[in-house]
């Protein structure tokens, strides 16, 4: 998987762009998780790159690629949401835009995306990101907790406790459908 | 037999969940699911979560990456932005050396003294019109319709109503723009060329706090030559690389076109 044995220098960079390459879209994914605008996501995962792409030599072979990308950017944001906390300014969260979720909702599937992103959009953010990293992102509970910068008990309350919310707030509009998954 | 025996806990519900459990301990657990109807229900009802949510998240991977976050173009930026820090540093030390006021980037630090002024708009210039304007990428389609579409959205993405700027009188057309990010917020640039393919770089970025116009300046860096300026909150450069005939003349009817007054 990783291409550390590589002796030739450019080769293992020209490699290592491509494995960042093929990464931005997730990390763009999770950007637009933190930030209301597609604008301020890009400009988050733009200077992520940038602050990779010098330090891109201190990845250790054994270390993978992702949850690197994702503690970067995540201490980036967490950094800059410091910042703006100090200076009064309030940055409101939305998870996606609805223009974007009528195309992708088709019938009962749809509705029932469209639920589950409104609900995880309900919950608080510690919870919700620890969901995200872990289901979507592929993270696993370890690597989710170096993201994140928190103990691995923590991550798992965090997800128990957002999954069961998230369970219980689908349950309350469930539909038959929902029932026949198992 | 320890190892059936110990209770699942409801970290190994998620584990399970995520297909991150041990192994060994998945007989266990889906023995304890098929004894306990309300573990299994949660269970059921976590998978379902993590399926409609990574379906309904699924869209954003396939987007196109936006040029501005190709991770090519920005090693190319970091290197140049290296080597034209390195020039600048030199061309500082040597106007230093020569006991010389005439520098520009002595001129460009006075008289508030403060570095983000000029320099530093030179610099984010030179090094966007390093990288993108030697770009000899697929050719960018041009015409009037085109050049109105890109200065508005520019302009938008500004904050800041740019004005046009024609240079078709002195032979060089529109060739494209492009959104660039600097260490001080969005900025645009804008290429033009002639018919023997000397490329011009228009940059423009919004200076709000410099309320002061400059006077034009020469600025420059290795084989890359313009001059700079800031007129109304906006700092402007006009780069070609060297050497480029008349080049002063240019920056001349390019201010007087986007400054009339």
């Amino acid at each position: 998987m990783q291409n550390g044995n590589d002796p030739d220098d450019s080769a293992a960079c020209r490699d290592g762009l491509r494995d960042l390459e093929a990464c931005i879209p997730a990390l763009r994914r999770y950007a637009r998780l933190l930030l209301k605008s597609q604008q301020d996501a890009d400009d988050l995962v733009h200077d992520s790159l940038v602050l990779a792409l010098g330090r891109l030599h201190t990845l250790q072979e054994e270390s993978r690629m992702r949850p690197w990308l994702f503690a970067i950017i995540h201490n980036l944001f967490v950094s800059r949401m410091r910042r703006r906390q100090r200076q009064g300014e309030t940055v409101p969260l939305e998870l996606i835009d609805e223009e974007k979720m009528s195309i992708t909702a088709v019938q009962e599937e749809g509705l029932r995306q469209r639920d589950v992103l409104r609900e995880l959009e309900k919950l608080p953010e510690d919870q919700r990101l620890v969901i995200v990293l872990v289901s979507v992102e592929e993270l696993s509970y370890a690597e989710v907790g170096q993201v994140l910068g928190i103990p691995i008990g923590t991550v798992m309350s965090r997800l128990s406790r957002g999954r069961e919310r998230l369970r219980q707030a689908m349950n309350g509009e469930e539909r038959p459908t929902l029932r026949r998954v198992k | 037999m320890n190892e059936i025996e110990r209770a699942i806990t409801e970290d190994e519900l998620h584990a399970f969940v995520d297909g991150q459990l041990d192994s060994a301990r998945r007989p266990a657990l889906e023995r304890h699911l098929e004894q306990d109807q309300s573990a299994a229900k949660r269970v059921a009802a976590y998978k379902m979560q993590r399926a409609a949510l990574r379906a309904a998240l699924a869209d954003h991977l396939a987007e196109p990456i936006p040029p501005l976050l190709d991770p090519r173009r920005l090693m190319k930026l970091r290197e140049a932005r290296r080597r034209i820090a390195w020039q600048m540093a030199a061309a500082i030390l040597f106007a230093f050396l020569a006991g010389s006021g005439a520098g520009w980037l002595v001129r460009g630090r006075l008289p508030d003294g403060s570095p983000a002024g000029i320099p530093a708009l030179a610099q984010e210039a030179l090094i966007i019109h390093a990288v993108y304007a030697t770009d000899r990428g697929p050719p960018a389609e041009s015409g009037a319709a085109r050049q109105n579409a890109i200065y508005q959205w520019l302009s938008s993405e500004l904050k800041h109503p740019l004005i046009m700027v024609n240079l078709t009188a002195i032979g060089y057309r529109f060739v494209g723009g492009r959104l660039a990010a600097t260490d001080h917020g969005p900025a645009a640039m804008l290429l033009y060329e002639d018919a023997g393919g000397t490329r011009l770089t228009v940059f423009v970025r919004p200076m709000p706090d410099r309320k002061r116009d400059t006077r034009t300046v020469h600025v420059g860096a290795g084989d890359v030559d313009g001059y700079a300026w800031i007129c109304d909150g906006l700092g402007y450069a006009v780069l070609a690389t060297a050497p480029t005939k008349d080049l002063h003349d240019i920056a001349v009817m390019v201010r007087h076109q986007v400054d009339p007054t």
